[in-house]
């Protein structure tokens, strides 16, 4: 080793992918002038890059960098080779060469994990002024002063580490001395490296990350980002997004966080017709959605082609796919905790898109050094891909509008989604947040009528005189609007507390009456008929969550929590006819309480917790305990397990509706005819994390117990004393849910993507139905995935495509008829068995290409112009097939997903 | 390592497997109302099967051994066929208030069903004998304009029962109400109700004349096929009604009528 008197400056442990055109195109921040081996470490520093020398040889030369003349990194590595006929490389690898020949260069190349070594080694030999302290920051972006949560931080060559909470805060008991070196990364963003200096006094950090404006694309979604330098085990199975990423892989029409993770393992991609995900056998009223700490309860716009959340809101997204933390409960299978952005605290920003689909905008200002407050819009406009959408999913009846005086049917029809924030710093510990969203849609196929006074008459003539108006309403209305208030408090650098208030409706009415107004001789009639439907709930929170680290050992999270149920819903007819009226109040509330421990020199991580719930609908205390573990086998191997009990008291259960499309609505457990479901968790995943690829496999099995199907109809005995239509029945069962996830991520380079495969199946059994199990309406027996990116330049292409299992359904094997006692013939369905029948495999490509640039001088390219076509290849893929019995045979149509379909989309920041 | 662990974990899944799938079965489809005072009428036909590769059995629906057993009696009567499928027997008569079972061997399984015949409805009454319609589609005609108030029939329900109305015009010449539509039904009739009374609306009526408005007392087997009938894979289902082993309905009905007249105004 010592006959190399190389330096290695290591600015960033993490491999960033750096490639011959993107670095090249850096711009040097600022001028630079001294010798060559101090200026390239400042360089290097500025930009987030690594340069590769040999100490000696490089400071011989001095030069002075001028950002008008070299302006690039690829400008300055010219001069380096023009000037002193330098050998420059710009690594796969990410590091950046200088060498005096071919030989040098090839020594630095083989050298540099030793030399790494030894840097680290010398850094070893400074002496402490303090040890096991405690260490403590915050971690913001350094752009716009955002504060990142769920950031990683360890102490470099060692196991030790934490992760920022919500509000970016972190603290790290124990530190071992104020030598080390402090490594912090988030996704989508440059890893940072913090020396240590031990001559100071190590207060509270402040940690600034930059944003990868370019090379996002191989950090896209993973929990497991790159450990080779953080040595960071992956401890849970979840997966973590960075929103700014999404632009790059195809889309249809909008960058969706929940497509997003649909492309992960054990989150299913074969349903187009819902933004609810469907995590590793779960429903998505299973899937806990919290935006900023309160439950969502509505996701789909559009028939659930698109969620309704806005990306340029948001700021962090986790999925715990399973197995999730005790601070989290009442569903059962996985929780999506998405935090929204704070608002740029340092400038005044607004950015606006337009694609086929809709318009958005959003607005960042700071108010002093306090306030920052964030608004964003979307609102969907009546174009080709909107129009598309919607007739795929009008159901037969609605689509025939009526015709009436040579007028037809008006149709207005939209989404939107709107999201605010305000953030107060009041002290350098206590933060305030005021967070606000509302996303609604609005189907509208109301014809309107009105005959004119006097001379226009009715249908068919004549001298009627008067006034007759006609009101066919037809439309739906649905959505959710929530907010929250949360109070940070920093009581010290180790204890932390969150109190929120919260507040979410979720709203859903179908109208579809018609009302025939007569004014004849001063006599105004009014007669109505049709239905009305109206679901409404309301959650009132409040929770008060606490972290308390306690030693480098020990991290207690624990917390207090209640909600207030509210659900009505009732279901009309002529005005006169309630058919279904349901009001339910209950209330939730308990406590949690974990402690993430850590044993073996950090390689064992253990999280045992608790949550006791409270629930009123039953009056009974439901405890659940929960375990989380990971261990680190070998410094690449990592394994992780998880188990615990969860319970769900609000369940959304779908009401068939034959002629007018099934409709969903919430309702909550009462013990008896809608029992409290409940889960068990099984997880177990081994992960081999090189620092170009990952592999790993993750093993899932869930228990349900209690899970409730709703039907209206198909009831074998009804009871007396009900109207019959409103024959409503719960069948209850239980079930299981399991499967075997494999990915493979190609993390660095040009081209990068990853590949992962899904084995899986879910199957119920409700007793009251048949006695054996049938598999569930989400089974998905195999489920393929392929992700590609190619940045080349300004531009990045991305392909995607899946395949997936048909989906099982219940198919008729036979028709008759009978002769009803008022003289008509009917026709039925003697059925399968339930679910034993698989819709044909379900498969699409999409692709995309992105061009980023900038606008007005603007720096690190924010803007972006995207073109991409979903079902590239037009596959035809069945969504449901529908039935006719016709003279003495029976007749299969299929209903089917969207086609070919492509997209434009702009997006510009100001 | 990996592959030992997919494989475990394979192993583990198909260990969970229960295998579920059942293609077609054969099974007859039971047609039979019992009224009181008539003698049964069971008329049983075939599935029609949904693809080619569902075989029917070669089951003759006209030489299958049919029975009535009178519970209530202990007693059993063989039904003759017909043809077509259509068993009678002439020399049992069906009582109200007793229990009739259905029951013979199909495809080496035992179909049967078993319902309570009901007794009549009780104290139907009208609130009028007639009602005056003005004619539409003619000159100076309101559509839904002028209608004259509903007739309300009710009847004692004392046990919460299901009913159903069923109202027929029983004129030789239709004289329609509505002359822009001369083809209408005419007959209309309710959802099954457990309620005790029924509006018969005059926006129903599609013809001038008598009608004769017939209540029937149901069971609660037939009511499911009153329900709407799904024709999507999404929520298609099968009546499971009270035939063993079989599909369609063997139920006991009963009824009363009353008279309505329909005239201009």
């Amino acid at each position: 080793m010592k006959q190399f008197s190389l330096i290695l400056f290591l600015l960033s442990i993490l491999t960033i992918n750096l490639e011959a055109q993107t670095v090249e195109n850096f711009k040097l921040p600022k001028n630079y002038s001294g010798r060559l081996d101090e200026i390239l470490p400042e360089v290097g520093f500025d930009l987030n890059v690594r340069f590769i020398f040999d100490k000696d040889y490089l400071k011989k030369y001095s030069t002075v960098l001028m950002t008008d003349q070299e302006k690039t990194v690829g400008g300055m590595l010219k001069m380096f080779r023009a000037s002193w006929d330098m050998i420059t490389l710009v690594g796969n690898d990410g590091f950046i060469y200088i060498a005096r020949d071919k030989a040098q260069l090839e020594l630095l190349q083989n050298n540099k994990e030793i030399v790494k070594t030894e840097i680290t080694q010398s850094r070893k030999k400074l002496k402490p002024v303090k040890s096991n302290f405690l260490l403590s920051g915050d971690i913001v972006d350094i752009e716009n002063g955002e504060r990142i949560p769920f950031a990683t931080v360890v102490i470099e060559g060692t196991t030790k580490g934490v992760t920022s909470d919500q509000n970016g805060h972190f603290a790290m008991e124990k530190v071992p001395a104020d030598t080390v070196v402090v490594v912090v990364s988030y996704i989508g963003y440059h890893t940072k490296r913090i020396e240590l200096e031990p001559q100071k006094e190590n207060s509270s950090l402040k940690i600034e990350l930059k944003q990868q404006t370019v090379g996002i694309a191989e950090v896209f979604v993973t929990g497991r980002k790159d450990d080779k330098a953080l040595q960071q085990s992956t401890i849970t199975q979840d997966i973590k997004m960075a929103p700014v990423a999404l632009k790059i892989l195809p889309n249809i029409g909008e960058k969706d966080i929940m497509r997003g993770f649909q492309l992960m393992p054990g989150v299913s991609a074969a349903n187009e017709g819902s933004a609810g995900m469907y995590v590793r056998g779960g429903t998505p009223d299973q899937n806990l959605i919290l935006y900023d700490g309160f439950t969502v309860y509505n996701v789909d716009h559009l028939y659930g082609f698109y969620s309704a959340f806005n990306s340029n809101a948001i700021k962090d997204v986790q999925l715990h796919k399973g197995g999730f933390d005790s601070k989290f409960g009442g569903r059962l299978s996985s929780v999506t905790e998405i935090t929204g952005k704070d608002g740029n605290s340092k400038k005044a920003t607004v950015g606006a898109e337009i694609s086929l689909l809709s318009m958005n905008t959003y607005i960042e200002v700071p108010v002093g050094d306090r306030f920052t407050s964030l608004f964003a819009f979307r609102r969907s406009y009546q174009g080709y891909l909107y129009d598309k959408i919607s007739a795929l999913n009008k159901s037969p009846t609605t689509s025939a509008r009526p015709m009436f005086g040579g007028k037809s049917a008006n149709t207005a029809s939209y989404f939107y989604d709107l999201n605010g924030k305000v953030t107060f710093k009041a002290t350098a510990k206590d933060v305030y947040t005021l967070s606000v969203f509302n996303g609604t849609d609005y189907l509208d196929n109301t014809p309107q009528f009105k005959m004119p006074e006097g001379g226009g008459g009715p249908p068919g003539g004549g001298s009627f005189t008067g006034n007759i108006s006609i009101n066919n309403t037809d439309f739906s209305r649905y959505g959710n609007v929530g907010a929250s208030t949360k109070w940070t408090r920093k009581v010290n650098e180790t204890l932390t507390s969150d109190l929120l208030v919260s507040f979410s409706d979720y709203y859903s009415t179908r109208d579809e009456r018609r009302s025939i107004t007569i004014d004849q001789n001063s006599v105004s009639t009014i007669r109505k008929s049709g239905i009305l439907e109206d679901n409404n709930l309301i959650d009132l929170s409040i929770k008060n969550d606490w972290k308390y680290v306690y030693d480098d050992k020990n991290i207690f999270e624990f917390g207090g929590f209640g909600t207030l149920y509210r659900i009505d819903f009732t279901y009309q007819q002529n005005d006169t006819l309630t058919i279904l009226d349901k009001n339910q109040r209950a209330a939730i509330a308990g406590f949690y309480l974990q402690d993430k421990m850590q044993f073996f020199n950090n390689l064992l991580t253990l999280t045992p917790g608790l949550r006791l719930n409270y629930f009123s609908g039953t009056n009974k205390v439901y405890p659940e305990p929960r375990l989380n573990a990971s261990y680190r086998i070998a410094p690449k191997l990592t394994v992780n397990g998880a188990t615990g009990l969860y319970d769900q008291f609000a369940n959304r259960v779908v009401r068939e509706d034959i002629m007018s499309g099934n409709r969903d609505f919430w309702i909550l457990s009462d013990g008896k005819e809608i029992p409290v479901s409940s889960s068990v968790h099984f997880n177990l995943g081994l992960n081999y994390d090189l620092s170009d690829y990952l592999f790993s496999v993750e093993g899932f099995y869930k228990l349900n117990q209690n899970i409730s199907e709703y039907s209206m109809r198909y009831r074998s005995i009804p009871q007396p004393g009900s109207t019959v239509q409103t024959t409503e029945q719960f069948f209850n069962g239980n079930g299981y849910a399991t499967g075997v996830e494999l990915l493979v991520q190609k993390k660095a380079g040009n081209f990068n993507g990853w590949i992962c495969y899904t084995l899986g199946q879910v199957k119920n059994m409700f007793p009251l139905q048949s006695d054996q199990y049938f598999y569930a309406n989400q089974d998905v027996t195999h489920e393929l995935k392929m992700v590609g990116i190619y940045k080349w330049g300004n531009f990045d292409f991305s392909a995607s495509w899946i395949y997936a299992t048909g989906r099982p359904y219940t198919a008729p094997v036979g028709g008759y008829s009978l002769k009803l006692i008022d003289g008509t013939t009917q026709s039925y369905y003697a059925v399968s068995d339930k679910n034993s029948y698989r819709l044909p495999a379900y498969h699409r490509m999409d692709i995309a290409a992105s061009y980023r640039f900038n606008l007005f001088n603007q720096r690190g390219k924010p803007n972006s112009l995207s073109f991409s076509v979903f079902n590239l290849y037009n596959r035809i893929n069945v969504s449901s097939r529908q039935f006719q019995l016709v003279d003495y045979a029976i007749l299969q149509s299929d209903i089917s997903y969207l086609g070919i379909t492509p997209n434009v989309t702009l997006s510009v920041k100001f | 390592m990996k592959k030992i662990l997919f494989f475990t974990s394979l192993c583990l899944l198909m260990a969970c497997r229960k295998t579920v799938v059942t293609g077609f079965q054969d099974r007859p489809i039971v047609e039979s109302y019992l009224y009181a005072d008539e003698s049964p009428t069971v008329k049983i036909s075939k599935l029609v099967p949904f693809t080619s590769d569902m075989d029917l059995s070669d089951m003759n629906v006209n030489k299958l051994s049919v029975d009535i057993t009178d519970v209530t009696a202990g007693k059993k009567y063989a039904l003759t066929v017909s043809g077509d499928g259509v068993y009678t027997n002439k020399s049992l008569t069906i009582s109200a208030g007793k229990t009739y079972e259905l029951s013979f061997p199909y495809n080496e399984m035992a179909i049967t069903a078993t319902t309570i015949v009901p007794a009549k409805p009780q104290n139907m009454k009208l609130s009028a004998t007639g009602m005056a319609i003005p004619g539409r589609g003619q000159t100076g005609s309101v559509p839904g304009g002028d209608m004259p108030d509903p007739v309300i029939l009710t009847w004692t329900n004392d046990d919460q029962g299901f009913y159903f109305v069923y109202v027929k015009n029983v004129e030789s010449v239709k004289i329609p109400i509505d002359s822009r539509s001369p083809n209408g039904n005419d007959f209309f009739r309710n959802q099954p109700t457990s309620s005790n009374t029924y509006e018969i609306n005059a926006r129903s009526f599609q013809y001038y004349g008598m009608h004769r408005v017939i209540l029937y007392k149901i069971q609660p087997e037939y009511v499911l096929f009153f329900q709407e009938n799904s024709n999507s894979s999404l929520s298609i289902s099968e009546i499971k009604a009270n035939v063993a082993n079989g599909l369609g309905i063997f139920t006991g009905i009963s009824s009363t009528s009353a008279y309505l007249y329909v005239g201009k105004p």
